[in-house]
């Protein structure tokens, strides 16, 4: 296994459910503001300010700390060209980074065969989560998808540890590949022994890793312990991807309840991660994306809001240069997108930026075409 | 009624269903061949034997298929008497593609898997005209948008291209560009009404409607043949192309028969089997155009009986025909989203293809996520002797004598799971196996944990990837 | 002579409700009602088998002017549906009745259990046992208090009515699986009028049956059918003080009115329009404002029952029907005899 830990790390962080952009990074002294949230604005006195103009939801405290030493580039009106409410197709479109047409392959499975095209690495790239996002498939390209890092592998269910050992010995010896057997065959017996190496090496992360910091209860805080425990064993993992489950975000209701907490596990869970690799020495070259299918309606529904378009996203982490990249959409009601924040930052833009600057990689091929490119890497 | 009569109806079974138990088996055995080809072919003639008002009563979300309708359709291919109606329904599903991701109505959607499932096994003719009239496809594949004088081509190009014809054939292209236009135009007038929103109570099914005023009524040429062609007119002349017939019966061979290339390569890569081919083609005229016809043809020829273990399982196929083998889901219950997801992480998410493709198949449904995933999934079910179909394992080997050799576990399992065959290799390595653990008796209090974990070795091999 | 009887007749009055997956302003897939002696609505929503919804299982209470007054329970996720569900959760809820201090009982067919919430809706105490003996429940599904505030519970799976204290003692049963005089095949809903009489909806032999309080068999009325005064699984069954009989026919989409008697008077199929909470909702969005403008046939389809499902009325003489599969309820209001007298 080489390693090189100074080799560029991205973190992709998927927020599903489509988390409120208005109410995430707030237009808090825009005078519609209030209008359109009569019962879920959050006042001057609580957003966590990051100018006169706008600032974050409190919940969010993690973030605005290390937005304030410059860690946190904000990307504002991020979104893609006709917008599309539905959760599934929307989500496509980021993996994919097409929205025009339905196609198969992932912008990061791209991505990845670029960093590793004689797949030299079987852990160039891991998931954590249940199943794997379309943002890393494409062919030929193999990604560890990892439910619960302390149980994963082949036959978890088998009890007994030596029972176990011997079906997995037995389960190496029936996918040897065999003379004559064919392309498909040999397909099937490199892949099926790719995932038992891949478990073996990976079961190994726990037991290498300590660390004084404790991560919250959530799947999606002990997932970022697992990334933790994955970047700092030194794999060569590249590409690392977990989220929250899918509808977490979604808030029709209760929003007032619901948000404050969603964004205060999700940002604790990112300090506690940061933290982590400070504390291993191994912050530099890790890079965080944080984004989410779509924003919701302007208009506050009572409780709560329903699906919209126009969002934010974050990139975060020491390579990254702070501030606000992209336009914050008008409120003015007739410049609002059918009552939806109009977006004016193409999500192609900051995954060329990612890739070329961060990754070191070609972004041309990956996203079929070139986007401008913002300049929030050092 | 022998081991090979009872192998050969595990093979059908797996085939022109989601696979069957044991008990089944021998007595669709018993029955014959033919004749049980011929129920499978006769949907009408049967009960589906599913107790829906149990399910809608349980699972309220059922009631006008308004909501839910992946689950119920996964709960109607495990429970459905009517096998290959089911397994029609999602052939064609896998062609005449819609995905719930743009249309995201389900109402609308059931009714097209509705449509599938009546019209699957009869004239290919009737279901293109149905299909192009289905609302869910005509959103789906803008056809609404598709005016007199503005056409948009997208349905008019996948009629053709994914539908019915392909792209070429033997190294030559079925049709033009020009036809592609011809085909747009004939289907102009052919849309929805407008809908009923979801705010407030929840989704309409959609309604088909065709707009005379809308329609270019104007001459056209297509594949050769002039005249004021309407959609019908175009579905005629599509479906007496030998294209249509070479299309639709390597679909229905990479399907039923042996993994074949995948779709975007037929035009230059020939048939894997060009005798089967020419068969199904032979009577996809001769029977006018009619898919039970060719089914038949199908499934009592040699070719199809001695394609044992030639493809690749899909996710569904794996999902269904696991919960089938143990008997889980015969009833209501909750937390069967949970089976759903399982075949989306396997990558086969029902009413989601990835594209209008459909889903690719054979090898591409493996890779190092989906491996580990299928696997541990049939594991944990095969592993669990609280199901009633392992218990129904166990208690049939040891219903044959007091003790059971190493040899005699290993081959009774593949039996039981279907008389499943192992490479000569792995044969010897899971006997060894049987051979180490020791236990023999087969009324020992072991002996149930020994058969379960001989089964989960056994659906761990490569040769269970495939059907 | 001719003597006409002045046909009963129904006058539409409004619809409640919108679809709301989570909770506030609407219903989740409704499926039982009732009413408190302020006349506020309790309905209990089914909610979702998909876990991401939350809490989605949970009863509604508001006015008849489509007033939210507050809500209260939660789902357990499927993982946790056993006996040791938290305190105020459901998995399957079915049916909830008030006694006369006012405490909500909820029946749960999954975990077999009954919650009982206070005025405040609080969870104060539970109760129920799987199982098929004296006082043991298999799915129960409808619920109902008799004047002396014991509690008639339909006992689905063991197909039959058992009645309990409200703090759960048993006190007597009746009913037997089966298609004659008293049996049952997987009943549903349950009321007891103004004489302390049982109705049962006979869910699977599509019919209502009517028993006296100690279960002794009185009449049945209905059979299969999609006719006049026949059924496609009946579910929910209430009677005015009049005596008129009030039937959801669930897979017939109507709701079917009869005399005490059983004889049939008539059958509505819905005159839903545009209620408070949805055009709330509604207005919200300028695409759905147009949308519903555009929309081809809205008010003939809007209207009509969409799974009727449960229904109850009170002694004002309104109906008020619930619909699983609209996220609503209708309500109507029966019209007496019309004297037409007064200045032209």
């Amino acid at each position: 296994m080489t390693s090189n830990k100074k080799d560029p790390v991205l973190v992709v962080l998927q927020m599903t459910g489509a988390y409120d952009a208005l109410n995430t990074f707030i237009p808090y002294s825009d005078p519609h503001y209030p209008d359109y949230r009569p019962t879920l604005q959050v006042g001057p006195d609580e957003v966590l300010a990051v100018d006169d103009k706008v600032g974050f939801h409190p919940g969010m405290g993690p973030i605005k700390e290390m937005y304030d030493q410059g860690k946190v580039a904000v990307l504002q009106g991020i979104g893609y060209p006709s917008p599309i409410r539905s959760h599934f197709r929307s989500l496509d479109i980021w993996h994919t980074a097409e929205p025009e047409k339905m196609i198969t392959e992932g912008w990061l499975g791209k991505a990845i065969r670029d960093i590793d095209p004689n797949k030299e690495n079987i852990l160039t790239a891991v998931n954590f989560g249940r199943g794997l996002p379309r943002a890393l498939a494409a062919p030929g390209v193999s990604v560890a998808s990892v439910g619960d890092l302390s149980n994963y592998g082949v036959l978890t269910g088998i009890q007994g540890d030596d029972q176990r050992t011997e079906a997995l010995d037995i389960f190496a010896r029936m996918y040897a590949p065999m003379i004559g057997s064919g392309p498909v065959s040999d397909y099937l017996s490199q892949t099926g022994l790719d995932a038992l190496k891949g478990a073996d090496i990976l079961s190994t992360a726990p037991e290498m890793y300590s660390s004084s910091v404790e991560y919250g209860g959530s799947p999606f805080a002990q997932w970022l312990k697992s990334i933790a425990q994955v970047h700092l064993a030194g794999f060569g993992t590249r590409v690392l991807y977990t989220g929250v489950n899918p509808g977490t975000f979604d808030t029709h209701a209760n929003q007032n309840i619901t948000l404050p907490k969603l964004w205060g596990d999700v940002t604790s869970a990112i300090g506690d991660f940061y933290e982590d690799l400070k504390e291993h020495n191994a912050n530099e070259e890790v890079v965080m994306l944080l984004f989410t299918e779509f924003g919701r309606r302007v208009q506050e529904n009572g409780s709560g809001t329903d699906h919209g378009s126009g969002g934010v996203a974050f990139v975060i982490g020491d390579a990254v240069k702070g501030g606000l990249y992209g336009e914050y959409p008008s409120l003015e009601p007739e410049k609002l997108d059918s009552g939806d924040l109009q977006w004016n930052n193409d999500f192609r833009s900051s995954y060329a930026t990612l890739l070329e600057q961060w990754m070191g990689l070609d972004a041309n091929p990956i996203l079929g075409a070139t986007y401008e490119q913002f300049d929030f890497i050092k | 009624m022998g081991d090979k009569d009872i192998a050969l109806m595990a093979h059908l079974m797996r085939r022109a269903g989601f696979g069957a138990q044991y008990e089944e088996l021998e007595a669709r055995a018993g029955k014959g061949y033919e004749e049980t080809v011929e129920e499978l072919l006769h949907p009408e003639n049967n009960s589906n034997r599913m107790d829906l008002d149990l399910g809608e009563r349980y699972f309220i979300e059922w009631n006008h298929f308004i909501r839910c309708v992946p689950e119920y359709t996964a709960f109607r291919m495990i429970n459905s008497y009517s096998q290959l109606q089911e397994k029609m329904m999602l052939f064609w599903h896998g062609i005449l593609c819609t995905a719930d991701s743009k249309t995201q109505s389900y109402v609308t959607s059931h009714a097209e898997l509705e449509m599938l499932r009546l019209k699957g096994m009869g004239s290919f003719k009737d279901l293109l005209v149905e299909i192009s009239k289905d609302p869910a496809m005509l959103y789906f594949l803008d056809n609404c948008l598709s005016h007199k004088g503005a056409i948009n081509e997208n349905y008019g190009r996948e009629l053709l291209e994914l539908f019915s014809m392909g792209v070429g054939m033997d190294g030559n292209f079925n049709y033009t560009e020009d036809d592609v236009k011809e085909c747009a135009r004939a289907f102009t007038g052919w849309t929805i009404s407008n809908g009923i929103p979801g705010q407030p109570y929840g989704r309409y099914p959609a309604s088909f409607a065709y707009n005379p005023d809308d329609h270019d009524d104007e001459e056209k040429t297509f594949l050769g043949h002039t005249g004021n062609f309407n959609g019908e007119d175009v579905i005629d002349i599509i479906c007496q192309q030998p294209a249509t017939a070479r299309f639709i019966s390597r679909h229905f061979y990479d399907y039923f028969v042996a993994d074949e290339a995948q779709v975007p390569s037929w035009m230059d890569t020939p048939p894997r089997d060009p005798e089967t081919i020419k068969m199904l083609e032979d009577e996809y005229f001769r029977s006018n155009y009619d898919i039970r016809s060719m089914l038949r043809v199908l499934f009592n020829s040699d070719a199809f009986k001695n394609a044992r273990f030639a493809r690749i399982k899909g996710p569904i196929e794996t999902v269904i025909g696991t919960l089938r083998l143990v008997g889980d889901w015969t009833t209501p219950k909750p937390g069967f989203e949970a089976i759903f997801e399982e075949m989306k992480h396997m990558g086969q998410e029902i009413l989601n293809p990835p594209s209008v493709e459909g889903w690719h198949t054979g090898k591409e449904w493996i890779d190092g996520g989906t491996l580990v995933r299928r696997i541990n999934f049939i594991a944990d079910h095969v592993g669990d002797v609280s199901f009633p179909g392992i218990q129904d394992i166990v208690q049939k080997l040891a219903s044959e004598g007091p003790t059971i050799s190493p040899q005699g576990l290993v081959d009774g399992c593949l039996k039981l799971l279907g008389h499943y065959e192992l490479t000569d290799e792995n044969h010897q390595s899971l006997v060894e196996h049987a051979r180490k653990s020791g236990v023999s008796s087969t009324d020992a209090q072991e002996f149930p944990k020994h058969v379960s974990e001989m089964l989960q070795m056994i659906v761990a091999t490569k040769e269970y990837l495939y059907a | 002579m001719v003597t006409e009887i002045a046909p009963i007749t129904f006058e539409y009055s409004h619809t409640i409700g919108r679809q709301e997956n989570r909770s506030g302003s609407g219903f989740f897939y409704p499926i039982a009602i009732t009413r408190d002696e302020e006349n506020q609505l309790y309905v209990l929503n089914r909610g979702s088998e998909t876990p991401a919804f939350f809490p989605c299982k949970r009863v509604t209470v508001f006015t008849v002017d489509e007033e939210l007054v507050r809500e209260f329970g939660t789902k357990v996720h499927p993982e946790e549906a056993d006996a040791s569900a938290p305190d105020g959760t459901f998995m399957w809820p079915t049916a909830i009745a008030l006694d006369k201090a006012g405490n909500a009982y909820v029946a749960d067919e999954w975990l077999n259990r009954i919650s009982v919430f206070d005025k405040d809706g609080e969870c104060v105490a539970k109760w129920g046992t799987l199982g098929d003996g004296d006082g043991e429940i298999n799915r129960p599904s409808g619920l109902a208090f008799d004047a002396d505030d014991n509690l008639y519970l339909v006992d689905s799976v063991n197909h039959r009515v058992q009645v309990f204290t409200k703090e759960g003692r048993f006190i007597s049963k009746f009913g037997r699986f089966g298609t004659g005089d008293g049996e049952f095949d997987h009943p549903w809903g349950i009321e007891i009028d103004g004489n302390g009489d049982v109705y049962v909806a006979d869910w699977r032999n599509d019919r209502i049956q009517k028993f006296d309080r100690d279960g002794r068999f009185l009449m049945k009325f209905g059979t299969s059918g999609q006719g006049d005064g026949e059924f496609n699984r009946p579910t929910g069954v209430a009677v005015d003080k009049d005596g008129i009989i009030y039937v959801t026919d669930f897979k017939n989409d109507r709701l079917q009115v009869f005399h005490a008697d059983g004889a049939f008077i008539t059958t509505l199929t819905g005159e839903a329009t545009l209620s408070k909470w949805g055009r709330e909702r509604v207005n919200l969005d300028p695409s759905m404002v147009r949308g519903r403008e555009r929309a081809q046939g809205l008010i003939e389809k809007e209207k009509l029952f969409h799974g009727p499902i449960a229904v109850d009325v009170d002694d004002e003489g309104r109906i008020f029907v619930v619909e699983c599969s609209r996220q609503r309820l209708q309500i109507f209001r029966k019209q007496t005899a019309n004297f037409s007298g007064g200045p032209l």
